[in-house]
């Protein structure tokens, strides 16, 4: 079922926007011009995830060494700040944890979200 | 030990700031006219006659955080000759020991773990539960770092309370010997959170801390908490790559101690299963302290844990204990 | 699960809206030169207190519980909206975490009695009309005398239903400084319960140093409730006090059961040194402490947790609490789910009921337990 989330130039890169969709709400992302569409429910507890910090992440090479990437890439869920990645909607520490993500595209100057 | 440091005088055996309303050492353990434990002949017909033990690992007790680092490195030299001269020559097929090392002095502690790491009879080295920084910190690195290297585990155990300790719990001073006596030995989790935290279990593969008080009756109900905290603030120790709970098997040990689990001995069974103490745990008597343990204690544990723990534990941790002696 | 479950939430947070909102409360006789070291010590702080160095992940918030002006948990709407209503919760046991350790204790007094006074007026008064907030009364532990008064002054109030104290004294509660205290509350029916609050130093001090990271530091704060137990066992304090209930907040459950266990075994060879006990510490620890649930162990199977409780004997012993507005909040839901449905119940609000003197909830007007859909 194709959802109309908004027309393109109301959801300008580096914004979001919950969409009263599925069964707690679809948050809509546009990272650079990149669009990405996720539930709005972490497989951790529950939370509204899509409300959580935009951000990047790290990663290690051996004690003491952290390296940031994906900065913009990264969503933090609001309650216990687990990362998810924007695009599949994967758990950085828990990658069988997944935020479910739906395919978006544009259509005739609309964002579509496909449920 | 030698001069000038062997003419200076430093806390004795028993330094302890609480008396223990009684015994702590058993008298049935100490030879006529001797202390407690001061025997090896004794300890043969104790623990490896009448006990049914095939193998004892002897971890002998230093003085605590010695202000001076050269007194307690000498402390630790002395006792490492001694250990060897007076107590290993006894029985070279059944007495194994450790390799005391002062965690405050590194470069010596190198020294002194390349000194005995070849030797047969030495299987681990043993450093003082007592320090002024969690043992993940980074001064310590290099030291866990030789061991790893010759393959040692490293062993934890309270030292007396003589030395320039901080206080035994988060919030001062208990006030009866029994207070401080239960409590203290937990202390051990700041030391295995500081191992994990700051990536020595990650980095060094063979490292493999034996923490003597015991304390895995504590264990589970502290590194579940661990592992909640750690998932959000991945990010921030991300050198960390599995989680908490998850080193446990690769890099922790426990000996069994008497007081600790549950009071009634039909608890036992399951009590064993929550603790894996199929992986975690390993036999120890305590000789010769009143909480002594025999090896009794495991009778209706299910044999498979009963083996592992009684022995094949050990025998995986310290290759050199060899294959158990048969019993004549 | 699809019953709907009365829930009494033993452990929320609302803060002041402001940071010079709580020192208008100071009462008269704490004014003058201390009320305006007090304000520009505030000031320079921002309100926020002496921070600890351990940084929690941003502001230590659920991040979806900041209020559009001022800090999280002051915002009485949003507070009504999210706890009472989205997340089900029945009532709730405010437990404000104004006042941070202070090296004058007077100082640390002076917070405790305005922070008393504001939570009165505002959250058990002008936010109460629901009449589903209660709350607890703050006293700073080094002055016995000051926390005695405080206790006498609030304890007739009806939406006042506990005393709160800080882990970090100078040291265990069993030594008899603290005795008075005690006793005062316990003569009230007043529950005292412990939990954290800010202060730097030597109070961050583990028996084995300084850690270095949040997520090594955060689990200490059970290491705090080991010897306070042990202390109020030993010590006599409640063998004299039968009535006294403690309530450990924020400090997990589980480890409970081994602790006692192992008093037992201490007391049972080295127990001659203290024979007023009559009876073994569990014995004690089971009739007089209680625990809240957050942040809940989540061991990977859940019925390792349940064994633990089992072992426990804990029916009597939990208190469900979310934490709310923090970034660790435990959910009502998935939570309680984790409980054994034995004891689920009690856990929801029978035991805090029983504690805190509610009147029978079962057929009251709870709100529904699932949470209602983000729209």
């Amino acid at each position: 079922m194709a959802i109309r989330a908004c027309r393109l130039e109301e959801l300008p890169p580096g914004s979001r926007k919950i969409l009263p969709a599925g069964r707690f709400g679809i948050g809509v992302f546009n990272r650079d011009g990149d669009l990405f569409a996720l539930a709005n429910y972490c497989p951790h507890d529950g939370a509204p995830v899509c409300l959580g910090a935009i951000t990047g992440t790290t990663e290690s090479t051996g004690s003491y060494n952290a390296t940031w990437l994906n900065d913009g890439g990264i969503l933090r869920c609001p309650w216990h700040g687990w990362e998810f990645d924007l695009q599949t909607g994967k758990s950085v520490v828990s990658p069988t944890k997944v935020v479910r993500t739906y395919p978006v595209h544009v259509e005739n100057g609309w964002i579509v979200v496909e449920d | 030990m030698s001069a000038p440091l062997s003419n200076l005088r430093f806390p004795g055996l028993d330094g302890y700031f609480y008396p223990p309303p009684s015994d702590e050492y058993s008298l049935d353990f100490a030879p006529v006219g001797g202390l407690p434990g001061s025997d090896p002949e004794l300890l043969s017909r104790q623990l490896l006659s009448e006990a049914s033990i095939d193998a004892v690992v002897l971890l002998p007790l230093t003085r605590g955080l010695l202000p001076d680092v050269d007194m307690a490195t000498e402390i630790c030299i002395g006792t490492n000759k001694w250990l060897a001269e007076e107590w290993l020559v006894h029985d070279t097929e059944r007495f194994f020991g450790s390799i005391r090392i002062n965690p405050a002095d590194p470069d010596r502690a190198i020294e002194e773990i390349e000194r005995w790491a070849d030797h047969p009879q030495m299987v681990q080295v043993a450093v003082p539960l007592q320090a002024h920084q969690p043992y993940g910190q980074r001064r310590f690195r290099p030291i866990w770092d030789c061991a790893a290297h010759h393959k040692l585990p490293v062993a934890v155990h309270a030292d007396s309370l003589g030395g320039n300790e901080f206080w035994p719990t988060s919030v001062g001073y208990p006030i009866y010997y029994l207070e401080y006596a239960a409590q203290y030995p937990i202390n051990y989790i700041v030391h295995l959170m500081s191992l994990i935290a700051e990536g020595v279990f990650e980095d060094l593969d063979d490292l493999i801390f034996v923490f003597a008080d015991g304390g895995i009756d504590m264990l589970f109900p502290l590194i579940w908490r661990i592992d909640s905290d750690w998932r959000p603030l991945r990010s921030v120790t991300p050198w960390v790559k599995r989680s908490p709970v998850e080193y446990l098997r690769d890099h922790v040990r426990f000996c069994s101690q008497r007081f600790e689990g549950p009071l009634d001995s039909r608890e036992r069974p399951q009590w064993f299963d929550a603790i894996d103490a199929e992986h975690l745990l390993m036999y120890s008597s305590n000789y010769p302290s009143v909480a002594f343990q025999s090896p009794e204690a495991f009778a209706n544990a299910p044999d498979a844990t009963r083996e592992r723990v009684l022995g094949r534990n050990a025998i995986d941790l310290y290759p050199k204990l060899g294959a158990p002696i048969p019993r004549g | 699960m699809n019953d709907i479950l009365p829930i009494i939430d033993c452990d929320v947070h609302p803060a002041p809206k402001s940071p010079t909102e709580l020192l208008d409360y100071l009462p008269d006789r704490y004014q003058g030169k201390l009320a305006e070291m007090l304000k520009g010590w505030f000031r320079m702080n921002r309100g926020t207190g002496v921070f600890t160095g351990f940084g929690a992940l941003a502001t230590g918030m659920r991040r979806d519980a900041m209020p559009e002006m001022g800090p999280g948990g002051s915002d009485p709407a949003l507070m009504e909206q999210q706890l009472l209503k989205d997340a089900g919760v029945t009532y709730a046991i405010l437990i404000p975490l104004t006042v941070t350790g202070m090296a004058n204790p007077e100082h640390e007094a002076a917070m405790c009695a305005a922070t008393n006074a504001w939570l009165a007026d505002k959250w058990l008064g002008e936010y109460n009309k629901h009449g589903r907030y209660r709350g607890s009364i703050m006293v700073c532990p080094d002055v016995p005398e000051a926390a005695v008064e405080e206790i006498e002054r609030w304890a007739k109030h009806d939406g006042f239903v506990q005393v709160m104290i800080p882990p970090m004294a100078r040291s265990a509660y069993g030594l008899p400084q603290y005795f008075p205290i005690f006793e005062a509350a316990a003569r009230h029916g007043l529950p005292v319960g412990i939990h954290i609050n800010r202060t730097p130093g030597m109070s961050l001090l583990s028996p084995v140093g300084f850690v270095s990271y949040y997520f090594e530091f955060h689990p200490q704060y059970t290491l705090y409730y080991f010897p306070h137990v042990a202390s109020l066992v030993l010590s006599g304090v409640f063998a004299r006090l039968p009535d006294l209930r403690f309530v450990l907040v924020e400090g997990g459950v589980s480890w409970l059961t081994p602790y006692m266990w192992r008093l037992d075994h201490y007391w049972q060879q080295f127990g001659s040194e203290v024979p007023w006990l009559d009876r073994p510490p569990s014995d004690y620890i089971r009739k007089q402490v209680l625990v809240t649930t957050q942040p809940l162990e989540r061991p990977k199977e859940t019925r390792r947790l349940h064994e633990y409780l089992d072992w426990m004997g804990s029916e009597h012993m939990v208190l469900f609490s979310t934490d709310y507005p923090h970034w660790d909040y435990d959910h009502p839901e998935p939570t309680l789910k984790r409980l054994p449905s034995a004891v689920r119940n009690r856990f929801a609000f029978e035991n805090a009921a029983h504690l805190y003197g509610f009147a029978d909830l079962s057929g009251s007007s709870a709100s529904p337990l699932r949470p209602a859909v983000v729209s």
